[in-house]
């Protein structure tokens, strides 16, 4: 459709063309209001997130995001935006997590049961949704040295909760390998907690065959050489953070093994002869 | 200085700008809550002891004691003596007690995964500096991934642009749109399809059906600016307009009409048609008919979702069926009975609302069922109320139909179409002759005519299954519709019995398909031109001269009789049964028909044989033997004897009539 601003037939002046940037410009700074704000609560929140831990206590000079500034930036966000359901959403999603990351764990529980699954529309954000019982589990009893028989089931359902995930995401490569490798995790903390050394092998194995599941041909490949340089990368890429975060699972996993005599094999031929040299 | 009106423009363009500004950022927002990348952190993880190492040390601290005084685990320790037994002791309870004998074991530092993932990484990519806060955070950043909606942001923000213009546009129609005649439709429809932001929309299929409804609403509420001429157009949309405005879906129910596969066809075929067989005071009649069908369809399809979707794609065949109806009926159902046409359709909603396959039925084959009830309701009104086994006519009838379509058992030989195409006809049969159907038991003849020979013939491939299937039932139906009181008779029955002989012949390789089509279509004359004979033998005669024949055929070391020539003879056979073998076969069991007349026809071939190439060419052959079949079936002899002086005049006259044929 075309709008016709000529002024041979007096639809409208040159002068009233002329201040229509000038509108326009008005109202472009007026009405980016909204997005600014949101701009800020994603950047500051993942800095609040990262906040005492990693070796980085103050992300930001001249003004620290904290998880209880950023937690109370969303919630004014939100009760000055009212009926705007999918911004709400991620954004409570969001608040959860940086809740979970600084060891509030009823605070988590509490906003992530304020978000409705239909209102997420990201795999990250409904798988993270999903998977919130794990979520709250795992963060508050992941360093538990020992687990009650509570902490035995909820490991269970969490395993089992974490591998329906990973199928689910095979379109969305960067939450997969997240909950992959928490799952991974979990699976060495129940070899960890095994009395027999039968159900530690079992534990061990089914750990890392599962986390197996997403690792390419290169990914092995790149294991298997154990090749100390890795591609000239510009950014960080989800192969790459794939291919180096495994090290730490499988250095786990290979002490465990040696440790207690396991004798595990896992399926992927990369993953067994590095947990057994 | 700026006229009043330029200055109108100029604030609308401001306020759509604002406006068009602040959907933006909204949307912006969202894309940036929603999409913005979340830093993800793994939990440090206990390292200590394990619990196979905890169970080793518990037993050597057991082993090395005797639980004197001091002793952290107290009471528990035969307890703990008796677990650590097991195979698999209880790792709650083995922990708890390592912490009261060992806890300084326990304080270990955690696994801290994200730790050792910076630091790996500033071994490996000393390239980044990860002092840098937003670099450090980007190694953690997990992209938002797959969105489920299938409009992405780029799209909406596409349809944000387009929806500010049309509420532009609909402000100021003045300026796109000359003819006044036409500025109000444009607004209408502008303002319409600009009423919910448009940009809300998460998908498609919603979309097209919101601008579609925003269209076509915009329209009837101008329907005044269609051309004068189209006043069955005219009326059709006034219809659409009322059902618009009672239906509980409203718009809704009214995009589903104008979306179905039966709206064009009735405007491009039904409404052409009427226009030309109807006169112009029959528009209101056709109002008020398609009004009654709509009203009365508009709960139904309210309730029902699979309903739904049939009744938009049908709703216009049922309306062609009336509008063919009144042409074709209109003094004696519009003036005798007003109501009998409406209510033959409405009858027709109601039950097909409760048949669960009728959206197996195309477009035509349903026009054509609507066609035949009202030709059928026409003759007889009391069908209407009647009941067809214990079931109201009406369903008898259709389901007749839908479940003929639905034949899942033989759909390896038949496909939807093929089988709809062979219902159509019978449908189109039983338009040209309700009276086929105008007796409450024949409700499901189209099921008996077709059901029977699909039956019959679903073991051959699909070629020779459709070629023998068409066959047969066309030469049923034209013999019904030459002759109604066929279908009182066993026809229907013997036609199939002789389609499944011709389908094992088939089958076996004997007979082409093309072949049994052929005599297909010659039984089903030989039995309609002889109906009580065949109809009151005690055998199948048609299948018997079948079996006759071929079985002679066969023993034919000659093989006189093959493809077209063993068609002809089969057909001159059972003329000659159906005319002159009454006596003979009347009370003969197929059986034992079979045999004689195999007797018969292997005799006149011995006979033929001598005289091929001297008196007779094939060609005479199937006349020939046809003759002594008929002299057989009028008993001028029992056994062929070539001596007797009765034969030869016999078979002299045969030969000279064959030579001059």
């Amino acid at each position: 459709m075309k709008i016709p601003f000529r002024t041979s037939r007096g639809f409208c002046s040159f002068s009233t063309i002329l201040m229509l940037p000038l509108i326009a410009a008005l109202s472009a700074t007026s009405g980016c209001a909204t997005r600014k704000q949101v701009a800020d609560i994603v950047a500051h929140s993942n800095a609040a997130m990262l906040g005492g831990h990693v070796g980085l206590p103050d992300p930001r000079a001249g003004a620290p995001a904290t998880w209880q500034t950023e937690t109370a930036r969303i919630d004014n966000f939100i009760a000055a935006h009212p009926g705007q359901p999918a911004i709400a959403a991620a954004l409570r999603v969001r608040q959860a997590l940086l809740f979970l990351s600084h060891g509030q764990f009823s605070l988590a529980k509490g906003t992530f049961n304020e978000v409705a699954e239909s209102d997420l529309h990201t795999d990250r954000d409904k798988a993270l949704k999903r998977c919130q019982q794990t979520l709250l589990w795992w963060f508050a009893n992941s360093t538990n040295d020992t687990w009650s028989v509570r902490d035995q089931a909820a490991s269970r359902e969490a395993l089992d909760a974490l591998r329906l995930e990973q199928e689910r995401l095979a379109s969305s490569p960067e939450i997969r390998d997240y909950l992959a490798e928490m799952r991974a995790w979990i699976g060495l903390a129940t070899a960890r907690q095994a009395t027999s050394p039968e159900l530690a092998r079992r534990a061990l194995e089914d750990a890392l065959n599962v986390y197996g599941e997403t690792f390419g041909v290169d990914d092995f490949a790149a294991l298997a050489a154990g090749t100390e340089t890795l591609p000239a990368a510009a950014s960080f890429s989800a192969d790459i953070r794939r291919q180096i975060r495994a090290r730490e699972v499988l250095n786990a996993a290979r002490a465990l093994n040696s440790r207690e005599n396991l004798s595990a094999h896992p399926r992927a031929d990369a993953f067994d002869q590095w947990i057994n040299r | 200085m700026i006229s009043p009106s330029t200055a109108a423009l100029a604030i609308s363009v401001a306020r759509g700008i604002i406006k068009f500004g602040h959907r933006l950022d909204a949307l912006v927002a969202e894309r940036e809550a929603v999409q913005g990348a979340l830093v993800l952190l793994m939990p440090e993880i206990y390292n200590g002891p394990t619990a196979l190492q905890k169970v080793r040390e518990l037993k050597e601290y057991l082993a090395g004691g005797d639980g004197a005084s001091g002793d952290p685990l107290g009471d528990t320790r035969s307890e703990l003596l008796l677990e650590l037994a097991k195979e698999a002791p209880d790792g709650s309870f083995v922990g708890n007690c390592y912490r009261r004998v060992f806890p300084e074991r326990l304080i270990v530092a955690p696994l801290r995964p994200d730790a050792e993932y910076v630091t790996e990484l500033r071994r490996r990519l000393p390239q980044f500096d990860l002092s840098d806060p937003d670099l450090l955070a980007a190694a953690f950043h997990i992209s938002a991934g797959k969105d489920d909606r299938e409009l992405g942001y780029a799209a909406r923000i596409g349809l944000l642009v387009a929806d500010v213009l049309s509420e532009f546009g609909a402000e100021n129609t003045a300026l796109l749109v000359r003819d006044p005649a036409l500025r109000g439709a444009v607004q209408s429809i502008l303002e319409r399809f600009a009423s919910p932001d448009l940009e809300e929309f998460s998908a498609w299929s919603p979309l097209l059906r919101h601008a579609l409804s925003a269209s076509l609403n915009g329209m009837l509420d101008h329907r005044g600016l269609l051309t004068a001429d189209s006043r069955w157009l005219l009326a059709l949309m006034d219809v659409l307009a009322t059902a618009r405005g009672e239906s509980p879906d409203g718009d809704e129910f009214l995009a589903g009409l104008f979306q179905g596969r039966g709206y064009p066809l009735l405007v491009g075929k039904g409404l052409q048609r009427a226009s030309e067989l109807l006169g112009e005071d029959q528009a209101n009649s056709f109002k008020q008919l398609a009004s009654d069908v709509l009203k009365h369809a508009s709960p139904l399809v309210s309730n029902s979702p699979t309903f739904k979707q049939f009744f938009a794609d049908h709703w216009g065949d049922l309306l062609r069926a009336g509008l063919e109806g009144m042409g074709r009926y209109g003094p004696l159902l519009l003036d005798g009975q007003p109501e009998l046409l409406r209510d033959v359709l409405l009858g027709m909603v109601t039950e097909l609302n409760e048949i669960p396959d009728a959206n197996l039925l195309s477009n035509e084959t349903l026009f054509r069922i609507g066609d035949a009830a009202i030709a059928a309701v026409a003759a007889k009104p009391g069908l209407l109320a009647a009941k067809a086994g214990n079931q109201p006519w009406l369903r008898a009838f259709l389901n007749s139909f839908v479940s003929t379509v639905a034949r899942d058992g033989i759909q390896a030989s038949f496909s939807r179409q093929g089988l709809e195409e062979m219902v159509t006809e019978v449908a189109g049969v039983f338009g040209a002759h309700p009276e086929l159907i105008i007796e409450s038991d024949n409700a499901e003849l189209a099921r008996t005519v077709v059901g029977g020979v699909l039956n019959a013939v679903h073991t051959l491939s699909s070629l020779d299954a459709r070629t023998l299937a068409a066959a047969a039932t066309s030469g049923m139906l034209q013999a019904f519709a030459q002759n109604p009181s066929l279908v009182k008779t066993r026809y229907a029955t013997l036609i199939a019995d002789f389609s499944a002989s011709l389908a094992e012949l088939v089958k076996a390789q004997t007979l082409t398909g093309l072949n049994a089509a052929a005599l297909m279509t010659a039984a089903s004359e030989a039995v309609a031109q002889n109906p009580e004979l065949f109809d009151r033998a005690r055998s199948n005669i048609a299948t018997a001269v079948l079996n006759a024949v071929v079985r002679a055929a066969g023993s034919d070391e000659k093989t006189l009789l093959s493809g077209a020539v063993l068609v002809a003879t089969v057909h001159e056979v059972l003329r000659a049964a159906a005319r002159s073998g009454r006596a003979r076969i009347e009370n003969s069991t197929t059986e034992s028909l079979t045999d004689a007349l195999t007797k018969v026809v292997d005799d006149s071939l011995v006979q033929a044989r001598a005289e091929l190439g001297t008196r007779l060419d094939l060609s005479g052959v199937p006349w020939l033997v046809g003759g002594l079949v008929a002299a057989w079936g009028r008993g001028e002899f029992a056994r062929i004897n070539p001596e007797s002086a009765a034969f030869k005049k016999l078979f002299g006259r045969l030969l000279e009539t064959a030579a001059s044929a």
